[in-house]
């Protein structure tokens, strides 16, 4: 057997160019804005900033970090617990509703066509106009608290949803509430791409509703739900819209990506070097469980093409 | 046939089928209801909205909404001038976050090599791995290459080639075929013209599809334009602003003005392309 050349070039020095050429300005945005910003980051997180406006470096920030776990009252324990509830809520609450709903969109369902554009709507709509529309109908001075009037009720007895208490299952419910529909379509839409062929011999071996989603549609569209599973516990420590357009994280509403994110907007420089640390840690926690929890998930069912 | 096979036979699976109905109904209504009061009350006096926000206005004050154009304003910049900025600012950012990944995904998918194979792994590790906390390296880095409120380098944030848009790009790249290309090159075609005329004419629609959606979720963010062009406020961050104040000067009518307004070019838009957004919403079903 003859060795492959082992210098040969694939393409010629044109081609090359030409790659370069096209990926010259992504590359040193990676290099400056990926590379070098999670560099300077992990510096950071062993860095403090002294009244003198000289930085210094110190382990001040690791040990207020752990001293900080160890007071279940603190902030942190506050914002990872709401992160976390904001993931699990979307998983084991969003998910399946949206699953189910999606389901029954197949079958159709009387105004079905209506309501794929009904539902895509919401999140053509930014956020800050959504979020305000929510706080003004749910609000003390809203058409829910002046029908609990006129059913009777004292004013003051209306609950105070963006008060103690309430504020976080309010978010909670706002997330829920607010991507239910969105999440429908793009999932029943995947479903729609599974062949009817193997709902059609289903029948015929007489499968229900609940058969045909346990046994075809659930691990069909698998890929696609692990997929959504994995990017959302990606995303869930950049969680800050609602907290910041509802509540600034006063009533216990706070997260870690508002955590992160009010510390830096603080305008008080010395105040980034804290969220670089508490970063760095929950990288180096979320990487690997989220690595593990991928291929956990992809494990269930096999990826089929079709 | 195939659409047949959907039907529901039995009444069991009728009955739960109407349940599912009333229930997609309950949630219809829970969606346009607090908008439509959000809109009869845009036609309120402050003084009126107040008394009672549930009764249909007396008079329809439709003049609000031109006022609102000038009211509504923070600092020196009105409805209009916000106007101007989302637009400005929209298209600015919209064009570098649809060609730079349309660039990276061309030439990882068509010259795959030592080179650019790397760069799809990097892509999927940046998109699984979240690195929490390189925000305040990040925000200082802008505001240290002075990119913060200059439209003239405000690009530079979306000129990243990785990314959701990446992927998408991507697997249309790798299924469309070379054959035209390697015509091309026969006639002695270089590789730009291969891109610009033949790859490209041939990704329209993708293109079309993904502008379109960049565009509205450009025109919707409030966050960029919180963090670095907050001196040039955008109708979405104008609106958040606004509605910061009204705990000074209450004038709620005129803020549901401003929520209306914001929203009315992106369902515009959204009517007129309809189905090209929607249909790109099953691509956003990625595989593992």
């Amino acid at each position: 057997m003859i060795k492959a050349k082992k210098f040969k070039l694939k393409y010629n020095i044109k081609d090359y160019l030409f790659i370069l050429s096209l990926i010259i300005i992504p590359l040193i945005h990676f290099i400056v804005f990926w590379l070098y910003v999670n560099f300077d980051s992990i510096l950071m997180a062993f860095k403090g900033l002294g009244d003198d406006g000289q930085e210094y470096w110190t382990l001040n920030n690791f040990a207020t970090l752990i001293k900080d776990f160890f007071l279940p009252d603190s902030i942190i324990w506050e914002a990872t617990i709401n992160t976390l509830l904001i993931f699990l809520t979307g998983v084991f609450i969003a998910t399946p509703i949206c699953l189910v709903a999606a389901f029954f969109m197949l079958k159709r369902m009387p105004l079905g066509n209506f309501y794929k554009i009904l539902f895509f709507l919401p999140s053509m709509i930014n956020m800050v106009a959504f979020v305000y529309v929510f706080t003004y109908f749910i609000g003390v001075d809203g058409p829910l608290a002046r029908i609990w009037v006129n059913l009777g009720f004292e004013l003051e007895t209306f609950p105070v949803f963006l008060g103690q208490g309430w504020a976080m299952p309010t978010i909670l419910f706002y997330n829920i509430w607010s991507g239910l529909g969105f999440t429908t379509i793009v999932t029943s839409s995947n479903m729609n791409r599974i062949p009817t062929e193997l709902y059609e011999s289903a029948k015929i071996d007489g499968a229900g509703f609940v058969c045909e989603f346990f046994s075809i549609t659930i691990p069909l569209i698998w890929p696609t739900i692990s997929a959504m599973i994995v990017f959302n516990m990606a995303g869930m420590f950049s969680y800050l819209g609602p907290v910041m357009l509802m509540t600034e994280g006063s009533y216990n509403t706070s997260t870690i990506g508002y955590y992160i994110f009010q510390n830096v907007t603080s305008g008080d420089p010395k105040l980034m070097y804290y969220p670089a640390a508490l970063g760095l840690f929950f990288t180096i926690i979320a990487a690997p469980v989220i690595l593990l929890t991928r291929k956990g998930l992809n494990s269930f069912w096999q990826d089929v093409t079709f | 046939m195939e659409k047949n096979i959907h039907n529901i036979k039995t009444l069991r699976q009728k009955v739960f089928v109407w349940i599912a109905f009333a229930l997609f109904t309950l949630y219809a209504i829970s969606l346009v209801v607090p908008f439509l009061c959000v809109f009869v009350n845009s036609f309120k006096l402050e003084r009126d909205f107040a008394s009672n926000p549930l009764n249909f206005p007396e008079t329809w004050h439709f003049e609000n909404y031109v006022k609102a154009f000038t009211e509504l304003k923070i600092g020196n910049t009105n409805l209009i001038g916000m106007f101007g900025n989302s637009v400005l600012l929209t298209v600015i950012v919209t064009i570098p976050s649809i060609l730079f990944p349309c660039f990276t995904a061309y030439v990882v998918a068509k010259f795959p090599c030592r080179l650019t194979k790397p760069i799809f792994y990097m892509a999927l590790f940046m998109q699984l791995i979240p690195i929490v906390g390189s925000f305040p390296a990040f925000y200082r880095l802008v505001v240290t290459l002075r990119i913060k409120n200059n439209f003239a380098l405000i690009w530079i944030l979306y000129a990243s080639g990785t990314g959701l848009n990446f992927f998408l790009f991507h697997s249309f790249f790798q299924g469309l075929s070379w054959s035209y290309a390697e015509a091309a090159k026969v006639d002695g075609a270089g590789n730009y013209r291969v891109l610009f005329q033949i790859m490209l004419p041939q990704a329209k629609a993708v293109l079309t599809a993904l502008a379109i959606t960049s565009l509205i979720g450009n025109w919707n963010d409030y966050m960029l334009p919180f963090l670095y062009m907050d001196k040039h406020p955008t109708i979405a961050l104008g609106i958040y602003q606004y509605k910061l104040l009204q705990t000074y000067r209450a004038n709620r009518p005129m803020l549901f003005c401003g929520i209306i307004l914001s929203i009315v070019p992106v369902l515009v838009l959204f009517a007129a392309f309809s189905k090209t957004i929607m249909e790109n919403t099953s691509v956003g079903g990625l595989k593992g």
